[in-house]
C-alpha cells in the first residue's frame, strides 16, 4: 500500500470516530472524490476493514444500514507511520481517542 | 414545489447514483448501492436531532452524489482490465481538469441552456401538455353559444338552450350547466369573507366523472325552487376555513347570512372553473327561463363514445339551428361551438407558452453553437496530443470517441448543474407569474421531465462535439506532427467557426427582436390612458346578500349609509360606487333607443351598462362635456335619468345632441339622457372605449356586487383598516374583496405582458451574453492563429491602426451576415407572437433597426478586446515564437 498524505488523512479520521463515507468527507476536508476510491484501495490493501451497521437501530431510524469502516491492525500501523512522515496529519485531529463500535 | 422539495434532490442523487452503479462490476453493485442508497438517505433525513438540507447542502448532496461515479471508476479499475470506455472517461475528466477556466465557461453555457429549457419545459408539459387530472379527460368539451352576426364566439348559453340541447343531444352522455358567483360565508369558522364558486346543474360532478371525497354530491331535487339549501365545498376551504373537519358533512353554515347544509367535500385538485371553491345547487328563476336573450350559462359536458368534438359540434349547430327557426326574435343569427375543454382552460396562456418554448429552445441552440465553438479552438490546441496518440497506434475511430465521450461527459455535468438551475428558476417563475395548472395541480419538474433533460444533454452532447470530431477524421494527424502540431486540423473548422458564429448571432437577434417587442407592448399598455384619475384611489369590492337587502330601499340605505361613514373618515376626501371598475368590462347589455327601436331584438345595439352613485364622475374626475352629473335627487320617484359617454354618442347619435333623448335598458323603462361624459377604458387595458350608459344607483336593481372608491388625501393603503371598520360597523357580516390601491389594479391588468417581457427579455439577455462571448472567441482564437502572420506585416511597418482594422473587418463580416440573417427570421418568427403584442406590429421595423444596431455594437465591442490585443504584438516576440 502507497503510503500518501490522503491516505494518512482518511485514516486519521477513521481513527477519529468518523466511520461512514459521507462523515469522513466532512470531516477530512479532502475533495470529495478522492475519499472513497482512497477507501477502496484501503479496503484492498487490508488496512480497512467495513461492515454494515446493525439493521435493528437502522430500522429504528427508518433508514437503510449504512456501511462503516474501522481500521484494522494494518490499518493502524500505516496511520503511525503516516504521521511519523506527514507532520499535518498527525495535528488534524488532535490525540487519538480510542475508537468505538 | 420546484426544488423547494427535497424530493427532487433525493431523485436526482438517485438517478446519478444508479448510473454509476453500471459501471461496477457485478459482483460488487448490490453493495455498492445500498452503501451509497444508505448515505444519501442518512443526509436526507429531515427528522430531529437532524435538519433537512438548505438548498446549499442539497447541491452539495447531488455534486456528492456525482462523485460515485469516481468510486464506480475506482471499484472498475480494480478490475484488472480496463476497457477503453472507462479509459475515455478517465482521460475526459482529466483533460478537463486541466483547462478549468474552458471547463467552468463550457459548463455554464450548457447549464444555462439546459437549465432554462428544463425549467420552461416544466411548466409547458404541466399546464399545456399533461391531461386533465379527470377520467377520459379527453372527452370533456365546452358548449357555447355564438352571434355570428356581430361575431361574437364563446357566448354563455341562455336557460332554454341549455335545455333543450340537454333533452336532444345524442353527442353528449352528459351535459352540465354551471354559473360562476361569488359567494359570503359568513358563518362564524371565521371572519366574513368572500370566496368564487359557482351554482351547477346536478349531473356537473357526473361530467368529470368525479364524486366528493366526503359526503355526496347533490341530486336534481336541489335544482328546483324551494329545495332545501346545499353546498359542497373544495377540499382548500374544507381544510383552511373549517380546519379539514371531519364532521362537517351534515353541518350547517351560512352563506350570505342564509343557513346552507355541507352536503360534500370533493377530493384535493378538483377546481372548476379554476378558482371555485364551493358549488351550489343551479336554480334558475322563472324571469331566466322566459328570457331567451339572457346569456349566463358555462355549459360543459361529456362526450358519448365514439363521437368526436367535430361531431358533436356538429350535432349541437344542428340544434341550435333548429331552435333560431323556432325563435327567431331571440335566437335567428345565432349558432353554437364545442371546444375541447384542456384547451379552452389554458387558451389564455398556451400562445404565450409555446412562444417562451421557442425562445428557450433557441438559447439551448446558441449555447450548443458556443461550446462547440470552444471545442473547436479546444481541438485546434489539441491537435499534437491527437497527433501523438494517432502515432502511437490509436485509430481515427478511438480518437472521434475519445473526443464525443469528452464532449457527452461535459454535456451531462452541464445538465446536472442546469437541472439545479431549473428548479430554483423554477421556484422564481411561479413566483412571479400569472401560471396555473389547469383543473389543479403542481408544476414541479419531475421524472418524464428529467428523462427529456438526459435526452437533450445527450442530444446537444453529441452535436457540438461532433465539430471537433469531423476535424479530427478529416484531417491528415501524420502531417500535423510533422508541422509541430500547429492548427491544421482546424482548416476546415475555420469555416465551421464563422458559421456557428453567424448563426448564433441571427438567433440572438430573433430573441432580442422578440424581447424588444414585448416590452414595447408592455410600455403602450402602461401608457394606455385610463380615462380617470387612477392615483390616490382605494378600491375595494362587496356583495350585499339578497337576505338581509332584499331590495333597492334597503340597499340603498346601506349605500348612503356607507358613503357617508367613509367620506367622514380622516383622509378621506369623496367616496363613490360602481360594481365595475375601469379598466374592468362588465357586462354588455342591449338598449333601446325611443324612436329608433320599436321591439326589443338581438340586434339592438350593445352597451357597457353601469349604475353608479351620485359622486362617480367627480370621485373619478371623469370629465363632464356637456349637460349634467347624477346627483343625490336621482332618486326612486324621480324622472328616470342615464349619463351617456361619448362613445355612445358618436356612434348612436353622431352630430346631434343627445341630451334630451329617451332610450330604455333593462327595466324597460325610458330613461332620459341628461349629460355626456368623455370615454373611458371599459374594456380591459388597450381594448379602447366601448359605448357606455350610466345609470343613478338610487333608480337601478341592477345586480347587487359593488365596488367602493375612496379618493384619498395622501397614500390609500393608509386608510385600508379604517374602511374595513366603516364597513364592519354598518354590517359586520359583510365581507370585502380585492381591497387595494387602483393604481396596483391597473398595473395587474398589464402583469401577464409584464411577465413575458420580463422572461423573453432575460432569454434575449442570455443570447447576446453568449453570442458576444462567441464572437469573442472566434476573434481571439484567429488573432492567435495569425500571431506570425501579424508580427510580419508589423515588422513590415503595418501600423497598429490597420492590424486593429484587419481584425475588426472580419467581425464586422460576420455580424453583418449574422445581422442579415437574423432580420430575415425575426420577421418571419415574430408573427407567432402577435395575438401576444399590443400597440406594435411584429417585424417593427424601428425595433429591428435597434436591435441589428444593438448586436452589431455588441459584436464589434466583443472583437475590440482580440483587436486591440494584435495590435499590440511584439513583432520580434511574434516571429521567435514561430
Amino acid at each position: 500500500m502507497r503510503l500518501t498524505y490522503l491516505t494518512g488523512v482518511v485514516l486519521a479520521a477513521i481513527e477519529a470516530g468518523h466511520r461512514y463515507g459521507f462523515d469522513i468527507m466532512d470531516a477530512t476536508g479532502i475533495p470529495d472524490g478522492t475519499v472513497y476510491p482512497a477507501l477502496r484501495r484501503l479496503e484492498g490493501a487490508g488496512c480497512l476493514e467495513a461492515r454494515w451497521e446493525d439493521h435493528q437501530e437502522a430500522a429504528d431510524h427508518n433508514r437503510p444500514a449504512r456501511r462503516y469502516y474501522r481500521l484494522t491492525p494494518d490499518g493502524r500501523a500505516l496511520l503511525d507511520q503516516a504521521r511519523a512522515r506527514f507532520p499535518g496529519v498527525a495535528r488534524i485531529f488532535g490525540d487519538p481517542e480510542p475508537e468505538a463500535g | 414545489m420546484g426544488f423547494r422539495s427535497p424530493g427532487l434532490t433525493a431523485r436526482l442523487c438517485g438517478a446519478l447514483t444508479r448510473a454509476a452503479a453500471a459501471l461496477v462490476p457485478l459482483d460488487r453493485r448490490a453493495a455498492f448501492r445500498r452503501e451509497w442508497d444508505a448515505e444519501l438517505a442518512h443526509a436526507l433525513d429531515p427528522r430531529p436531532p437532524r435538519r433537512p438540507p438548505g438548498p446549499w447542502g442539497r447541491v452539495r448532496l447531488v455534486y456528492r452524489a456525482a462523485l460515485a461515479l469516481a468510486d464506480a471508476l475506482s471499484l472498475r479499475a480494480r478490475e484488472s482490465t480496463l476497457d477503453s470506455f472507462t479509459k475515455d472517461l478517465r482521460l475526459a475528466v482529466r483533460s478537463f481538469g486541466r483547462r478549468p477556466a474552458f471547463t467552468a465557461l463550457a459548463l455554464a453555457t450548457i447549464a444555462l441552456g439546459i437549465g432554462a429549457n428544463t425549467a420552461i419545459f416544466t411548466v409547458v408539459d404541466a399546464v399545456l401538455l399533461s391531461p386533465l387530472p379527470y377520467p377520459e379527460p379527453d372527452r370533456l368539451a365546452l358548449v357555447w353559444e355564438q352571434d355570428n352576426e356581430r361575431g361574437w364566439d364563446r357566448v354563455p348559453a341562455s336557460a332554454e338552450d341549455f335545455l333543450a340541447w340537454r333533452a336532444e343531444t345524442r353527442a353528449f352522455q352528459a351535459l352540465a350547466a354551471g354559473r360562476g358567483q361569488s359567494y359570503a360565508l359568513t358563518d362564524g369558522d371565521g371572519p366574513p369573507e368572500q370566496v368564487p364558486g359557482m351554482a351547477v346543474s346536478a349531473d356537473f360532478f357526473d361530467v368529470f366523472g368525479v364524486r366528493p371525497a366526503r359526503g355526496r354530491p347533490f341530486g336534481p331535487a336541489s335544482n328546483v325552487q324551494g329545495a332545501p339549501p346545499v353546498v359542497v365545498l373544495s377540499h382548500g376551504l374544507w381544510e383552511r376555513r373549517y380546519g379539514a373537519d371531519p364532521d362537517l358533512v351534515g353541518r350547517t353554515i351560512r352563506i350570505g347570512g342564509e343557513p346552507v347544509e355541507v352536503a360534500g367535500v370533493m377530493p384535493e385538485g378538483f377546481q372548476f372553473p379554476s378558482q371555485a371553491q364551493l358549488w351550489t345547487p343551479l336554480v334558475f328563476s322563472q324571469a331566466q327561463l322566459d328570457d331567451r336573450n339572457w346569456h349566463f350559462l358555462t355549459l360543459v359536458g361529456r362526450l358519448s363514445d365514439d363521437v368526436s368534438v367535430e361531431g358533436a359540434r356538429a350535432e349541437i349547430r344542428t340544434l341550435a339551428a333548429r331552435q333560431a327557426e323556432e325563435w327567431p326574435e331571440s335566437n335567428a343569427g345565432w349558432g353554437a361551438d364545442v371546444r375541447p375543454l384542456h384547451a379552452e382552460m389554458t387558451q389564455s396562456v398556451s400562445g404565450m407558452l409555446w412562444v417562451l418554448l421557442g425562445a428557450v429552445g433557441f438559447v439551448l441552440l446558441i449555447a450548443c453553437a458556443n461550446v462547440a465553438n470552444l471545442l473547436l479552438v479546444r481541438a485546434a490546441g489539441r491537435t499534437r496530443e491527437m497527433s501523438l496518440r494517432a502515432a502511437l497506434g490509436a485509430g481515427k475511430v478511438r480518437l472521434v470517441r475519445q473526443l464525443l465521450t469528452e464532449s457527452v461527459v461535459l454535456a451531462g455535468a452541464g445538465a446536472v448543474l442546469g437541472v439545479l438551475l431549473a428548479g430554483w428558476a423554477l421556484d422564481a417563475l411561479l413566483a412571479l407569474g400569472p401560471l396555473t395548472v389547469p383543473g389543479g395541480g403542481t408544476i414541479e419538474i419531475d421524472l418524464p421531465v428529467l428523462g427529456l433533460t438526459a435526452l437533450a444533454a445527450l442530444v446537444t452532447g453529441v452535436v457540438f462535439g461532433a465539430a471537433p470530431a469531423v476535424a479530427v477524421w478529416r484531417s491528415d494527424l501524420q502531417t500535423s506532427l510533422r508541422e509541430g502540431g500547429r492548427s491544421r486540423t482546424a482548416a476546415g473548422g475555420h469555416r465551421l467557426r464563422s458559421l456557428l458564429v453567424v448563426s448564433e448571432l441571427a438567433l440572438a437577434l430573433v430573441l432580442v427582436t422578440g424581447a424588444g417587442l414585448m416590452l414595447q407592448t408592455v410600455q403602450r399598455l402602461l401608457a394606455v390612458d385610463v380615462g380617470v384619475a387612477v392615483e390616490n384611489r382605494l378600491v375595494t369590492q362587496f356583495a350585499l346578500p339578497a337576505a338581509s337587502y332584499p331590495g333597492l330601499e334597503e340597499q340603498t340605505r346601506f349605500y348612503d349609509a356607507l358613503l357617508e361613514s367613509v367620506e367622514a373618515l380622516p383622509g378621506a376626501e369623496a367616496a363613490a360606487l360602481n360594481p365595475w371598475v375601469p379598466p374592468a368590462g362588465g357586462p354588455q347589455i342591449h338598449v333601446r333607443l325611443e324612436g329608433v327601436h320599436d321591439a326589443w331584438t338581438m340586434d339592438l345595439p350593445v352597451v357597457r351598462l353601469r349604475p353608479v352613485s351620485a359622486g362617480y364622475f367627480e370621485t373619478m374626475e371623469i370629465p363632464l362635456i356637456r349637460g349634467r352629473t347624477l346627483t343625490d335627487d336621482d332618486r326612486l320617484g324621480a324622472p328616470r335619468v342615464v349619463v351617456v359617454d361619448q362613445a355612445f354618442v358618436d356612434v348612436h347619435f353622431p352630430g346631434e345632441d343627445a341630451i334630451g333623448r329617451r332610450l330604455l335598458t333593462l327595466d324597460d323603462e325610458p330613461r332620459e339622457i341628461v349629460g355626456v361624459v368623455a370615454d373611458v377604458a371599459n374594456a380591459g387595458l388597450g381594448n379602447g372605449s366601448q359605448p357606455s350608459v350610466y345609470l343613478p344607483l338610487r333608480q337601478s336593481t341592477f345586480g347587487a356586487g359593488q365596488t367602493l372608491i375612496v379618493k384619498t388625501a395622501g397614500d390609500p393603503a393608509a386608510l385600508v383598516s379604517a374602511v374595513r371598520q366603516a364597513v364592519s360597523d354598518l354590517d359586520p357580516d359583510l365581507p370585502l374583496t380585492g381591497i387595494g390601491t387602483l393604481e396596483d389594479r391597473v398595473a395587474a391588468a398589464v402583469a401577464q405582458p409584464r411577465f413575458n417581457a420580463l422572461l423573453l427579455g432575460l432569454f434575449a439577455v442570455l443570447a447576446l451574453v453568449l453570442a458576444a462571448v462567441g464572437i469573442y472567441g472566434v476573434m481571439a482564437f484567429t488573432v492567435s492563429e495569425r500571431t506570425a502572420e501579424i508580427g510580419v506585416r508589423m515588422a513590415l511597418g503595418a501600423s497598429a491602426a490597420s492590424v486593429r482594422g484587419m481584425v475588426v473587418r472580419r467581425a464586422v463580416v460576420l455580424a453583418g451576415a449574422g445581422v442579415v440573417l437574423g432580420v430575415l427570421a425575426s420577421i418571419a418568427l415574430t408573427r407567432l407572437m402577435e395575438s401576444l403584442l399590443f400597440g406594435v406590429e411584429p417585424g417593427d421595423p424601428r425595433t429591428l433597426a435597434a436591435v441589428s444596431a444593438l448586436l452589431f455594437g455588441v459584436a464589434l465591442l466583443a472583437s475590440y478586446v482580440p483587436a486591440r490585443r494584435a495590435s499590440r504584438l511584439d513583432p520580434v516576440g511574434a516571429l521567435r515564437d514561430e
